[in-house]
């Protein structure tokens, strides 16, 4: 929206002095001839054909593994982390990806955007052992901030699981033992 | 590689809540493997298993979900039976959470649930050598083992001082913080009344400044406190840190496992450096 705003105002003070000289009729009459003349102009894209400047597009986690090449038992968890790092359930701001990078070691150096850290992340991630993958892959380590309301649901829900009372004989024999 | 006379075992207490220990014994550990590339073992004494919460994140919920064994089966001797299979020994593993590995280095991690406060508050009594034990015998290949301590004297405390050479004192600069360093020096000095043979000293204090912050540095309450603090210190011959904690909003925030902010929590290392150095880790 600024952008487009700022172009139409560009056009507007090159077109007044314009304007000023030689008067509206003059300039659109010249404007016409030169669209309708080859090669000065009639030809040319209008401003909505013109083609967009080639974007930069980054590549996802998953194109970056699947362009991988190692054992074929690492691509699943590899590519299912990579899956979760593209949803941004795994590692999901830069500052993860710094945490996790310094923990393992690494310089995380600059990360100026989130997605084109994934390479340092993959570089790591494929040295990991297979139990190091699982674990995250599982986990979800580094899924975001942790919060009380999972935490006191867990707690509740085995509870009484590991706090069973104990009946007297079981208390009896391991205050003896 | 092992460190030729095993591990060093730093238990971090002060028999006075709110002081940092969990959050201390959290970033310790975590600089120990990232910073210094050395294997530690973390071991969570607390039932309200603070230290496991901040360094397993939000897969603690699942360790808890999955009842995975813990510090209470350490302390029980055994791996109760399940609809899966029959009770067992301990293996040399049982209970060991890994967090984090960098080359051959891990951070691992002995967790603790809340309902190991029942060896408290029922009239069962562990042995407070049993973790001695159970880190002799499994544990040597560790450069460090750093043991997160309740705040309350307990068993749960001697059995940190059995397998502990070295204890860490966190402080907050206010008074009922304080009061923690005497009731400390009488459970310290109990302890080798009633355990001669073994030898455990105190690394030093650390000053947390975790109440203070703003233009005036805590003003003179601050001031009385540290005199007080300096002077309990000398008196039992145990040195304060250089390095002091600063105060930060960063660090509740990376307990939580969000690394959005940290604040005045990245001096941190400052600490640890000075900690790391004067251990000879």
């Amino acid at each position: 929206m600024t952008e487009k705003k700022s172009k139409q105002q560009l056009l507007m003070s090159l077109l007044t002095p314009l304007l000023r000289e030689w008067g509206y009729d003059a300039v659109r009459q010249c404007l016409a001839d030169l669209h309708a003349e080859p090669g000065k102009g009639g030809d040319a894209l209008t401003a909505q054909e013109r083609k967009p400047t080639k974007e930069h597009r980054r590549p996802s986690a998953c194109e970056i593994v699947d362009r991988l090449d190692v054992q074929s038992v690492r691509t699943e968890p590899l590519r299912a982390l990579a899956a979760r790092f593209d949803a941004k359930t795994f590692l999901p701001t830069a500052s993860d990806v710094r945490h996790f990078l310094e923990m393992r070691g690494q310089d995380s150096g600059p990360i100026k955007h989130r997605q084109d850290s994934f390479r340092k992340v993959l570089e790591v991630l494929v040295g990991m052992s297979e139990d190091e993958l699982q674990l995250l892959q599982a986990g979800g380590t580094h899924a975001g901030p942790t919060r009380l309301g999972p935490l006191s649901d867990a707690i509740k829900a085995i509870s009484s699981a590991v706090r069973a009372p104990m009946s007297d004989e079981e208390s009896g024999g391991q205050q003896s033992g | 590689m092992a460190r030729p006379n095993g591990p060093l075992t730093v238990c971090v207490i002060n028999l006075k809540g709110g002081v940092g220990k969990s959050t201390i014994c959290a970033l310790l550990a975590r600089n120990a493997l990232s910073t210094r590339q050395k294997d530690v073992l973390a071991i969570d004494l607390d039932p309200q298993a603070n230290l496991s919460q901040a360094l397993m994140s939000s897969n603690y919920n699942t360790f808890l979900a999955q009842r995975r064994p813990s510090i209470v089966e350490i302390f029980n001797g055994f791996q109760p039976a399940s609809p899966r299979g029959a009770g067992s020994a301990l293996a040399p593993n049982t209970g060991v959470e890994l967090i984090a590995k960098a080359g051959s280095n891990t951070l691992q991690l002995i967790p603790s649930r809340f309902d190991f406060s029942d060896n408290l508050t029922n009239s069962l009594r562990p042995d407070p050598k049993v973790l001695a034990r159970f880190l002799a015998g499994n544990f040597q290949h560790k450069d460090l083992i750093i043991i997160d301590c309740a705040p309350t004297e307990s068993i749960l405390t001697h059995a940190a001082y059995q397998a502990s050479g070295l204890v860490l004192v966190p402080v907050k600069p206010e008074f009922f913080a304080t009061v923690g360093f005497p009731l400390l020096h009488e459970s310290l000095a109990d302890f080798r009344r009633k355990n001669r043979g073994h030898t455990i000293d105190v690394a030093g204090v650390v000053i947390n400044n975790g109440f203070y912050h703003g233009g005036n540095d805590g003003g003179p309450e601050k001031a009385q406190a540290l005199d007080e603090i300096r002077a309990e210190a000398q008196k039992n011959t145990w040195p304060i840190f250089k390095t002091q904690i600063p105060f930060s909003r960063g660090f509740p925030k990376i307990m939580r496992g969000d690394h959005s902010y940290s604040g005045n929590a990245v001096m941190f290392p400052r600490f640890a450096k000075e900690f790391f150095d004067s251990i000879g880790l």
